[in-house]
């Protein structure tokens, strides 16, 4: 029958302390300033862009979006 | 005046040779690539058309991606670490005679438009809109909007499609 060794058990211990800090640092990644879910507001230049035609946008229109202004 | 905003698609017949934004590669492209890529499924051509039926401003919209190695490092903080997926806004032109008026902004707005709308259909993911430009001009236009640079081929710009979307209140 096998048995652990306390190097092994120590090995263990150390090697479930690094995925722990692994599985830490992949949450923080995730949470911490995600620019592409939360970017910086849009220039002056867009808002104004966007603004042009923001009151024909509905997103339940056929595909092709065509339109006359 | 009125303008009609159409794909080519649903107006193949129109006439293109007169187009002329003063870039001849982006004239050429409508008069002689446009219906081709349109059909081989490069790219899609959205056309501003005028009251005479003539072609005031097009662009077009196609499938691209960002490499990771382009992507300055602080928009490299998510997972996983493959190349971002982005629509491209390849040609971009408003006809000279029209020059002057603005146009290019109610141009770009369709674009804007018709992107946010691939977005809330759900058929296609993307998380950027990304542009490559020709000349010092049409990058000042672009960063004037917001587009950020890539990391080392400086004449290509993207945008995170949440910060048009954010602004469709989408």
């Amino acid at each position: 029958m096998a048995t652990t060794s306390q190097s092994q058990i120590v090995i263990l211990r150390a090697s479930r302390s690094i995925k722990s800090v692994a599985g830490r640092v992949l949450v923080e990644r995730r949470n911490e300033g995600n620019l592409w879910s939360d970017p910086p507001e849009a220039t002056l230049a867009m808002k104004r862009t966007i603004e042009q035609l923001k009151g024909r946008f509905n997103k339940n229109e056929p595909w092709d979006g065509d339109f006359d202004l | 005046m009125g303008w009609r905003f159409r794909s080519l698609s649903s107006v193949p017949h129109i006439e293109r040779t007169y187009f002329d934004c003063g870039e001849q590669d982006v004239n050429d492209f409508l008069k002689d690539s446009a219906q081709t890529c349109e059909q081989e499924g490069f790219s899609r051509v959205f056309l501003m058309i005028s009251d005479e039926e003539q072609i005031a401003g097009y662009y077009t919209l196609g499938a691209s991606t960002i490499p990771l190695s382009e992507v300055p490092n602080k928009y490299r903080r998510v997972v996983p670490q493959f190349p971002f997926p982005a629509i491209l806004i390849g040609q971009f032109g408003v006809d000279i005679f029209w020059q002057g008026q603005k146009l290019s902004y109610l141009l770009l707005a369709d674009a804007y438009r018709r992107i946010a709308l691939a977005w809330t259909q759900g058929q296609i993911a993307f998380r950027a809109v990304r542009v490559d430009t020709q000349s010092d001009k049409a990058k000042a236009f672009w960063l004037k909007q917001g587009f950020i640079p890539f990391k080392k081929s400086q004449n290509s710009l993207f945008i995170p499609v949440r910060t048009i979307l954010n602004e469709f209140e989408v």
